[in-house]
């Protein structure tokens, strides 16, 4: 890891925090997307422009779990909690409610430092 | 120095997280690309054309329609068990037919799948004399077929057609491989087998090959993920007799890893 200034790293942890809440809003979204095609394409047996998202969907949760992974690391969270923010990502609602704890307790420990 | 009992759980996590991951990957991938995919030869070639005895079927050869000269002989034959047919559980029945004019000592032995049966129907005794038959020629069975754990069957009862298994049950000499009956067509009850190996073109789905390189992806990542630990590990070891306790976060200088951290 490079050397920076205190201030440079707080900075750079931000930007880290913003990228992992991006993509976990937009996993969070996705998910949602997915239930919603899989009820359309199994339950009421229709064919929508959602039959798309399956195959998006895996890649855009590998970006969440790179910005989680990234954001461990600075955070140095212990391994648990990087596995378990993780599979937040894959169950419904719970990853917006793991992004609003994850970002609350980054600010103030980024606030503190 | 990292062969405590902490790391070792978490290698063995990693060694399943990555063999759960592969396995799941070649799974949907090979569901995208379909199974053996072969358009049936137009054809229909004299089986000793195509096919000698004392050698395997052809992979070039594999479906071919051929015909066949010779008689069944009514006394030897077999019900191959476990055969779906229109969603249905029943019995290949398997007769020996001699093929005129191979070998010198005797005829050749062709297996010869007459058609198919629900399980427990009697089956109709083959035609007596001699004929010609056209038929698709198949390989040999995969020993992979075979169900595991299940107890010998009954005398008369075969699990796949397997030359190997053939040559022991019935007077060699036997050609490799067997044909499934086309034409004429199997009489009532017995129904037409269609060939395993025809199966029909099936395009590929690549939302199972998206699934497929997601899963693998997802192994590699658990990998990356564990060699990023055990550097941070290492590096932490290393940095331990160094680095005071507390106060270094004041100082203009810091190493990345206390930038961060609890204040």
């Amino acid at each position: 890891m490079t050397k920076g200034t205190a201030a440079e790293q707080v900075k750079a942890n931000s930007s880290a925090l913003t990228r992992y809440r991006v993509m976990a809003w937009a996993a969070g979204i996705g998910l949602l997307l997915l239930c919603a095609n899989m009820f359309l394409r199994y339950v009421l047996d229709v064919e929508t422009v959602l039959d798309l998202v399956p195959r998006v969907h895996g890649f855009v949760y590998m970006g969440y779990l790179v910005t989680v992974f990234d954001l461990s690391f600075r955070m140095k969270w212990p391994l648990s909690k990087g596995v378990l923010v993780c599979l937040a990502g894959t169950v419904p609602f719970l990853s917006f409610v793991a992004e609003h704890r994850i970002t609350r307790q980054t600010r103030e420990v980024l606030a503190a430092s | 120095m990292l062969l405590t009992p902490r790391w070792v759980g978490r290698f063995a996590l990693l060694v399943m997280v990555v063999v759960a991951c592969a396995w799941l990957g070649s799974w949907q991938w090979g569901r995208a690309w379909g199974e053996t995919v072969r358009a049936p030869s137009a054809g229909v070639a004299a089986l000793i054309d195509v096919h000698q005895p004392g050698v395997p079927v052809d992979q070039e050869q594999v479906g071919r329609r051929v015909t066949l000269s010779g008689s069944f002989r009514p006394d030897q034959e077999l019900l191959v068990v476990d055969r779906q047919q229109s969603g249905r559980l029943g019995v290949w029945v398997l007769t020996a037919f001699e093929v005129d004019g191979t070998g010198a000592t005797g005829d050749t032995v062709m297996p010869v799948v007459r058609g198919w049966l629900p399980t427990g129907e009697a089956v109709p005794p083959p035609p007596l004399g001699r004929r010609a038959i056209v038929g698709w020629l198949e390989p040999t069975e995969s020993d992979a077929l075979r169900k595991r754990g299940r107890g010998p069957l009954p005398d008369g009862q075969v699990e796949i057609v397997s030359s190997a298994e053939l040559l022991s049950l019935w007077q060699p000499p036997l050609f490799q491989g067997f044909v499934i009956q086309q034409q004429p067509q199997p009489q009532p009850p017995l129904v037409g087998v269609s060939p395993p190996s025809l199966t029909v073109q099936q395009p590929v789905d690549w939302q199972n090959a998206a699934y497929g390189v997601q899963w693998w992806l997802f192994g590699l990542f658990a990998i990356f993920w564990f060699v990023r630990m055990v550097r941070v590990e290492r590096e932490d070891l290393a940095a331990e007799p160094d680095v005071p306790v507390a106060g270094s976060l004041d100082t203009m200088e810091v190493p990345d890893e206390h930038g961060s951290s609890k204040g």
